[in-house]
């Protein structure tokens, strides 16, 4: 192959991935975050996740076990939640997935890989990271097992008054 | 072209191409994120691969337009016009071709390592796994784009061979790139499956923790293991094939290989690497036992058995590595049917282990040496549990390394016996002995230092404190150990220099007239006929080589006058 066409058989591939990312991307935006059985392990942590993105903390203080809420008050859990928003700072995004889950009888755990994008333009920066959140069976239904922030432990992040 | 823009050339190049590679592997990765090889998200929006994608696009539309022009401006140059063969041979492409393979080939090791790594923690998932989160449609658009590049690369670079021979850089630079490739793919490979073989001990064994041996799960010492060893191996084989293939091929490129010092030298290379890492495992199995013996290791994580066959099983693949690489190199000296060439290659072999052995022996003696140095003139050293841990290592080396050093020293001494004129004269002789003086030499200057500055201290009065016997201990048994390597071997370097002026002489009448290429027919004449030598001399100004046509007017028939 002579060495234009060489040049011109590579410049199109790369004019032809440009098309197709480009339609692949705006198709990948339309679709829906994915749905879990009702009463699963998986659809606990992502009604917990929702109602922590839209500031209901009630809702996701409730998705933690009884032990849990024993541990730290919902007014303590508020606190914790301001604290820990402040010192997360601005301009931070973290897209959620699932890599798998394991249930042994009453306990299941979920792992999630967090990508977290700082920035934007050509400061933007991005990392994967791998968490994992202990879930117990309470009357019938999945309650994670420690209280979070997000997904850090809440404990970590609580305020304790002096004396 | 001349030089300056030559180099303008494949500089821009280079640049555009790197910018052009990342921009290519960002869209790859966009488009395989879309397809849905991360996975769907549970939670937060995705704008990151909107983000992505114009950075991506944005890279490939700088990068692509100026790679494109400058690289076809570099190939129109090659392959037209009246310099293209000066450009085919030039070395600044050579350079840039070996580079950008090197650089190619070794980020595809690393994404494909990556991509074992994703596979193996799929298939044994683990929790708190530092591998689990990494980037799968980021490993495989790595792995694609940075192929292509390499294949683009090497495919110019078959062209540039096929189009007729080359020199100097333009011969070796591309050379050196495969043997370092294949050297370091072998150790890759070696160590990863030394570490499989370590784990399946363990495992075997039925071990209850593999904490025992090393630090992590089965699964996550596999998962570090078992890339390195398929990722190494696939490299190894495919340059060493690839460089075979060359040597055996016919023409101007397969003769170069035969006869290159790159593919000489990496021989006893991989031997040296090979025979040094057997006795590093081996030496690690021997002191836990040592250490029983000794009673300096009281709890042991497992049981004797497992530690010292696990250490075995890691030494495996280095020793057949040198089995390997001794018994190929041996067979291909065999093979050309050169007597010269077995002897240079058995030679070459000896003097590798001779060297190893040295240095294990050497080490182990000195510190051995420094202990016994400390106990007769009563320091500390040897005070508490510590030094003993030290003393199963050093002997571990001492009984690896100089039974080894033995053994090959005594058959290259059995060598220079049976032809002391051949041997004083070898270079890889020479060689050996000169590097076991010069790093003797060069490791006794910290322990001199050492030595120099207790010494100058305590004439100073500074009250250096410590305890001087247990601080000098060690450096005096290093020095001890070195001046005994200095000393044999300089001897030994004296006697052959002694040898090597006869050896010289009697070399110089077969090797003038081949050079003068005078045919061996005469030769023999030559040898065999009565001669006495003259020397004509006369006052200044005289014309001797009038009065030396003269005599020869007059010599009877059959016989001459040469001058010398």
């Amino acid at each position: 192959m002579s060495n234009g066409r060489s040049i011109g058989l590579i410049a199109g591939s790369l004019v032809a991935l440009v098309a197709v990312a480009i339609v692949i991307v705006m198709l990948a935006d339309r679709r829906q975050p994915q749905e879990f059985a009702v009463g699963s392990p998986e659809a606990t942590v992502q009604t917990y996740l929702k109602a922590w993105d839209a500031g209901d903390l009630e809702t996701a203080y409730s998705s933690f076990s009884e032990a849990a809420r024993q541990r730290i008050t919902f007014d303590d859990y508020v606190a914790t939640s301001k604290l820990w928003r402040e010192s997360r700072g601005g301009d931070v995004r973290e897209t959620v997935y699932i890599d798998r889950s394991t249930i042994d009888g009453s306990r299941a755990t979920i792992y999630l890989v967090v990508e977290t994008t700082y920035g934007s333009g050509l400061e933007v920066n991005t990392y994967r990271d791998q968490r994992e959140i202990s879930l117990e069976l309470e009357d019938g239904a999945w309650r994670i097992a420690d209280a979070l922030v997000f997904l850090d432990l809440a404990r970590d992040y609580m305020v304790y008054e002096e004396g | 072209m001349d030089t300056v823009r030559r180099l303008y050339l494949y500089a821009m190049s280079a640049v555009s191409l790197a910018v052009l590679a990342v921009g290519a592997q960002a869209l790859l990765t966009v488009a395989l994120h879309g397809l849905g090889l991360r996975g769907v998200p549970v939670f937060g929006g995705d704008p990151g691969d909107r983000q992505a994608l114009s950075l991506a696009i944005a890279l490939v539309g700088v990068g692509l337009p100026v790679w494109a022009i400058h690289w076809w401006l570099v190939e129109r140059s090659v392959r037209r016009g009246a310099d293209a063969e000066a450009e085919r041979r030039a070395g600044i492409r050579a350079f840039y071709l070996s580079a950008v393979l090197a650089v190619f080939i070794l980020v595809a090791a690393i994404a494909a390592m990556s991509l074992v790594r994703i596979v193996v923690s799929r298939l044994m998932p683990l929790s708190d796994d530092y591998y689990g989160y990494e980037d799968l449609a980021g490993t495989i658009s790595t792995l694609f784009v940075v192929a292509a590049g390499w294949a683009l690369h090497a495919q110019t670079r078959r062209v540039d061979v096929a189009g007729g021979e080359l020199h100097g850089g333009a011969a070796w630079l591309p050379r050196l790139y495969r043997y370092v490739v294949t050297f370091f793919g072998l150790v890759i490979f070696a160590q990863g499956l030394g570490e499989i073989a370590k784990v399946a001990i363990v495992y075997v064994s039925g071990t209850s923790s593999p904490d025992a041996i090393y630090g992590g799960g089965y699964a996550y010492q596999l998962r570090q293991a078992l890339p390195a060893a398929i990722v190494g191996l696939a490299a190894w084989v495919s340059h060493a094939w690839a460089s075979d293939r060359v040597a055996a091929s016919d023409g101007w490129h397969g003769a170069s290989e035969q006869t290159s010092r790159i593919r000489l030298g990496y021989w006893p290379l991989v031997i040296a690497v090979a025979a040094f890492a057997s006795i590093m495992s081996l030496a690690g199995g021997l002191a836990v036992l040592l250490g029983q013996v000794l009673g300096t290791i009281t709890e042991l994580s497992a049981s004797l058995a497992v530690q010292i066959a696990a250490a075995a099983a890691a030494a495996v693949p280095w020793l057949a590595i040198w089995w390997l690489h001794g018994r190929w190199g041996r067979d291909a000296a065999s093979a050309t049917g050169d007597p010269g060439r077995r002897t240079f290659a058995a030679r070459l072999d000896r003097h590798v282990g001779a060297a190893v052995g040295l240095a294990f022996g050497a080490i182990a003696t000195g510190w051995l040496v420094g202990v016994l140095i400390d106990v007769v003139l009563g320091g500390s050293r040897t005070v508490g549990d510590g030094w003993r841990h030290e003393l199963s290592q050093f002997l571990a080396w001492a009984v690896l390394g100089l039974p080894l050093w033995i053994w090959n020293w005594s058959r290259l001494l059995a060598l220079r016996q049976a032809d002391p004129a051949g041997e004083a004269s070898s270079a890889v002789r020479r060689a050996y002995l000169l590097l076991a003086i010069g790093v003797a030499i060069v490791s006794t200057l910290g322990s001199l230092a050492i030595v120099l500055y207790r010494l100058v201290g305590y004439l100073l009065g500074a009250g250096l404190g410590g305890n001087a016997v247990s601080e000098l201990s060690t450096p005096l048994g290093a020095l001890i150990a070195a001046a005994a390597i200095v000393v044999y071997h300089g001897l030994q370097l004296r006697s052959d220099g002694e040898l090597r002026p006869a050896a010289a002489e009697a070399a110089a009448p077969v090797a003038a007239p081949l050079t003068a290429a005078v045919p061996p027919a005469a030769m023999a004449a030559e040898d065999t006929a009565a001669r006495i030598s003259l020397e004509l001399r006369g006052p200044t100004g005289a014309d001797l080589e009038a009065t030396l046509a003269m005599l020869r007017g007059v010599l009877p028939e059959g016989q001459t006058l040469a001058e010398g």
